[in-house]
């Protein structure tokens, strides 16, 4: 780890140089382990260390980005000029005012010392106890054990000057038996949340009752989503729909319906960066403090994320959405959502239906089909359950499901109120949040053979 | 056809995959060795190579990460599976020899095996015959979406636009087409690929796989190709 003295003092430095009219350093940096497994046993084990820092540079209305692996003092110069030099043979950008100015932070607690420790042995150890538990069942697994930690650090030369550094944790176990699989993830800033063993149960139990799958129709169904995969269906929302870019293009299923009602009375979506119950992040990558926004309440559409540019194109304040420069071009994303319960359970949405099926999570979901309103498509993968008169009563081969979430959200019959932390794109700075949800209808338009 | 080669060939044959490293992720695969020359993925006009030889390609190199020579493999011959992209930790489980597609994207990633050029090899006819020999159908272009089941054999694929045919010609577009298979019931409806006139190496820039993500440049040569009795419909 290097801190934020460090980090500050050598970016300041580079920056000290004063070329263009303002300059941004953004530096990324991890020391991340990997353990993975198949077939019951470990056979990927990696660690790496990295950073990177950007740099932004604005000469008039000229943005240039360049950046650079190395902190050393030459060539961290060497990557500013070349952002000034980038900057001076761009076309101007008429939407840029300015770089953010400088802003106090909230607190946040994203550091645990114990999960920035953990080694390689005591990675592999969680895994023997997934093997374990799952060898109990008579099943094999596959999955990953990850750990590191990550050091956000903004600096620009209006003033503003950001760190955090965060440790990430997470485990996932695909549990696997003859003709049927399941599906377990834990998440958290602390490795003491995440128990191996409690995970590793979770999804063989899931293999063992998925085993014998049924051959089912397509068609609509009542279903209960499992926290992973209702997560799976926000993470595309998001992508097509609760971002700057796709709002201002006209493509998102926001788009000119701010006020209207578009799904369900009890759907409400939120990001908040700074809700310690996800992965809090108190800053964007333009050092932009996060602001907590509702893109979804009450089933009525209220509005997407921005950073400074997309905010300016649209008349509204950056809600500290900025991605990474090298990014910026997809405009603003929602990093850190989070769906409102309801106040049911699990075990109580699984009793209220006559005939439907439960998902564990989704595979391969694309949302590129219709994003006005809001299409997806996707595979059930690791459990889809058979569940009748109340009770799971088995598996059934996976169903292509593809359908418009509006339409599907707007038949919401119940929500958990427990709500799941579930992985995200990117773990250490985001995650998404979501309860279990109860849909009347989910139309599924094919099927496959396991 | 790149993207339809890419989901439905490319990925399960690597053998990483089949050995199930992969699941993790990106799952596991329907072609696996028990079916290795047995399984009639296709029908006799569907031969698809694994060629890191093709010029201008953005899956060609000298030698792969394992420093095995960049060679050309036939994965599917005249609609019959017959191979697979190995590498020397893998080959051995077939008893063969890598076949070099051992790649990492950068200096500090582990290798995996990696589709190469991917390539459908063409047929013998025009598409302007072809077009003529088709009485009813659909002409799809330009992938849009893609989604395929962890063991790859559902696939759904949108397009950007489809023009109807009839009697051999060129009619109504449609918006935002999609259409939707398994693997091998698809690739035994192939009746009739395009010459080489018409092939050409369309390139991948995109490829993901592996934890930590690797990225991988692949390409795909193919020619327009028609499939019998495919189900198709629209997003809305």
């Amino acid at each position: 780890m290097i801190g934020a003295d460090k980090l500050t003092d050598r970016l300041g430095e580079a920056l000290a140089l004063s070329l263009g009219d303002q300059a941004e350093a953004v530096f990324l940096g991890s020391e991340s382990g990997l353990t993975r497994f198949a077939n019951s046993a470990i056979h990927q084990n990696v660690a790496e260390t990295q950073g990177k820092v950007y740099f932004r540079v604005i000469r008039g209305k000229k943005i240039g980005v360049a950046s650079t692996n190395s902190l050393s003092r030459g060539d961290l110069k060497r990557a500013y000029r070349m952002a000034a030099k980038i900057a001076r043979s761009q076309k101007e950008n008429p939407d840029f005012v300015s770089l953010p100015g400088p802003a106090t932070y909230p607190e946040v607690q994203t550091f645990n010392e114990a999960t920035a420790s953990l080694t390689p042995r005591q990675r592999a150890t969680k895994v023997r106890t997934v093997i374990r538990e799952a060898a109990r069942k008579k099943c094999t697994v596959a999955g990953s054990y990850a750990s590191g930690v990550d050091e956000v650090a903004v600096i620009n030369t209006l003033g503003v000057s950001a760190y955090q550094a965060m440790t990430t944790v997470s485990l996932s176990v695909i549990a696997m038996g003859d003709d049927s699989s399941g599906y377990a993830e834990g998440l958290s800033r602390n490795v003491a949340d995440v128990d191996a063993k409690a995970i590793a149960r979770q999804a063989t139990e899931t293999a063992v009752r998925c085993a014998n799958p049924e051959d089912l129709p397509t068609g609509e169904y009542e279903v209960i989503l499992d926290p992973v995969a209702v997560a799976g269906l926000l993470e595309w929302m998001n992508y097509i729909g609760f971002g700057s870019k796709a709002m201002h293009e006209g493509t998102s299923f926001l788009a000119r319906k701010i006020g209207q009602k578009i799904t369900g009375a009890t759907v409400s979506i939120h990001d908040d960066g700074t809700d310690p119950v996800g992965m809090a992040m108190p800053f964007d990558f333009e050092g932009v403090p996060k602001q907590a926004v509702e893109l979804i309440t009450n089933g009525v559409a209220r509005g997407v994320v921005y950073d400074s540019l997309w905010g300016t194109r649209a008349g509204v304040p950056s809600t500290g959405h900025a991605l990474t420069p090298d990014d910026a071009g997809e405009g603003a994303l929602a990093l850190n959502l989070f769906m409102a319960g309801g106040e049911s359970s699990r075990d109580d949405m699984i009793s209220s239906v006559e005939e439907g099926l439960l998902v564990t999570r989704f595979h391969y979901i694309n949302g590129f089909l219709d994003t006005p309103n809001a299409v997806l498509t996707g595979m059930t993968r690791d459990g889809l359950m058979r569940i009748k008169q109340g009770k799971i009563v088995g598996g059934a081969k996976n169903l292509r499901f593809t359908d418009s979430m509006l339409r599907a959200f707007e038949t919401v019959k119940a929500m958990s109120s427990e709500r799941t932390l579930v992985k995200s794109w990117w773990d250490a700075v985001g995650c998404i949040v979501v309860p279990t949800v109860h849909l009347g209808s989910l139309k599924f338009s094919g099927k496959t053979d396991h | 056809m790149a993207l339809q080669v890419h989901e439905s060939c490319g990925h399960p044959t690597e053998l990483d995959r089949v050995l199930g490293t992969e699941i993790s992720l990106a799952g596991g695969s329907f072609m696996t060795i028990d079916k290795l020359g047995k399984l009639q993925y296709g029908s006799k006009h569907v031969t698809i190579v694994a060629d890191a030889t093709t010029p201008g390609g953005l899956g060609t190199f000298g030698y792969d990460d394992e420093g095995v020579p960049a060679q050309r493999t036939e994965l599917v011959r005249d609609g019959l599976f017959v191979g697979y992209l190995t590498s020397r930790e893998t080959a051995p489980v077939v008893d063969q020899q890598s076949n070099g597609t051992m790649r990492a994207d950068r200096w500090n990633r582990t290798p995996l095996i990696r589709m190469t050029n991917i390539n459908l090899e063409p047929g013998d006819v025009s598409f302007d015959d072809l077009m003529a020999d088709t009485e009813g159908g659909l002409f799809f272009d330009t992938n849009t979406s893609w989604s395929i089941d962890d063991q790859r054999l559902n696939f759904q694929f949108g397009c950007e636009a489809a023009w109807e045919i009839r009697g051999g010609r060129k009619g109504q577009i449609y918006k935002n087409p999609l259409y939707t298979g398994i693997t091998p019931q698809f690739w035994n409806s192939c009746d009739a690929v395009c010459s080489r006139d018409h092939w050409h190496v369309w390139g991948v820039a995109n490829c993901g796989k592996g934890q930590p993500m690797q990225v991988a440049h692949v390409a795909h040569g193919a020619s327009p190709t028609r499939f019998r009795g495919i189900t198709v419909g629209g997003s809305k």
